[in-house]
């Protein structure tokens, strides 16, 4: 049987953690934690493979760590708005200054567009009843059932990457759009600006809709904490 | 053993009653919380450091990393100022838990 190595039990370790989304910093303290243990444990009589999966048990599973690590905190949903203003105010300045027509922001297909992705893709994939569970349970502000949070959150998540692939579509037509014009300059901005306008409904549903919507229904209980 | 659920409602003060005695670190706060508890608060290790990252977050706590003596680079946290200010304020919210348990126990309960 090969003999244990501390440091490359470690390395794996260190690997799982980083596999499971916890970052470097966060890995860096973790690890200091779990070579005190060991060092302790060791000092203690303990042998060293012993001593380590120990401290990995006192510490907690990478799994488990890298969900509680990645956990998005409560975002305000009224920074989030302000955020979304300001970036929407920008593209539009930048339009204006380039002479194009700031309005085009108004425009309704683009928005329709990925609006109707996500339902389509939403209702393909989950049904109309889960995926009208997950907005309602959202708009009614009732926390759901534990066993259906999850569901309900791969729900938003899905919606959260379908409104992206609106944004990601509206950006392709229009890059074949200037593709086609490339000798006529006159059209290329406003084809430009179709690809911003597609994007930013894209953020705006993908993050004020779908990701608040995510939170809200994940949001942690009010004994949630240290223990696991 | 206490419940998960005082454990975790009393995570918070307790790291903070900890830190306003000086900074410190991860593994050192577990240990001592463990060693004043008796072993009776135990705390899952990993979770304690989401918590003291989002008392990082509100001010709370001020955190640097600094070569410790054991050679590593360890990352200490303290108390700040507004982080002292809510430990008085969550004090004062135990202390009236505490008191009115008391109170109701020793009879209050029937007037």
């Amino acid at each position: 049987m090969a003999e244990f190595s501390l440091e490359t039990a470690i390395g794996t370790w260190r690997r799982d953690l980083q596999s499971e989304g916890v970052n470097a910093e966060a890995r860096r303290e973790l690890e200091d934690h779990l070579r005190s243990s060991v060092e302790r444990a060791i000092d203690a009589g303990e042998q060293v493979e012993q001593a380590f999966a120990r401290a990995c048990v006192l510490l907690g599973e990478p799994v488990v760590l890298g969900e509680e690590f990645t956990k998005k905190t409560n975002m305000n949903p009224w920074s989030k708005l302000v955020g979304i203003v300001v970036a929407v105010a920008a593209i539009w300045l930048v339009l204006f200054l380039e002479g194009l027509h700031a309005e085009m922001l108004l425009q309704w297909p683009p928005l329709l567009l990925v609006l109707g992705l996500c339902a389509g893709g939403l209702v393909a994939s989950h049904g109309p009843k889960r995926a009208w569970r997950a907005l309602s349970v959202a708009l009614g502000g009732r926390r759901p059932p534990l066993g259906e949070i999850a569901e309900l959150r791969e729900v938003c998540r899905r919606g959260h990457r379908l409104a992206y692939a609106g944004g990601v579509l509206q950006a392709i037509f229009g890059a074949i759009g200037i593709c086609s014009h490339l000798d006529q300059p006159s059209l290329i901005g406003p084809w430009i600006g179709d690809i911003l306008i597609g994007l930013v409904h894209a953020v705006v549903v993908a993050e004020l809709g779908f990701a608040t919507m995510e939170r809200w229904i994940a949001r942690p209980a009010p004994d949630a904490g240290v223990v696991a | 053993m206490a419940s998960r659920n005082l454990v975790a409602a009393s995570a918070i003060p307790i790291l903070m009653a900890v830190l306003a005695h000086g900074e410190s670190y991860g593994y050192a706060i577990i240990q001592r919380v463990r060693t004043l508890s008796d072993g009776e608060l135990d705390w899952t290790e990993g979770m304690l450091y989401p918590v003291l990252h989002r008392l990082e977050k509100k001010g709370w706590v001020k955190a640097d990393w600094r070569q410790s003596d054991t050679g590593r680079e360890r990352k200490y946290y303290a108390l700040s100022a507004t982080g002292r200010k809510a430990l008085k304020k969550e004090h004062a919210e135990w202390e009236r838990v505490h008191l009115t348990l008391q109170a109701l126990l020793a009879g209050g309960a029937r007037g």
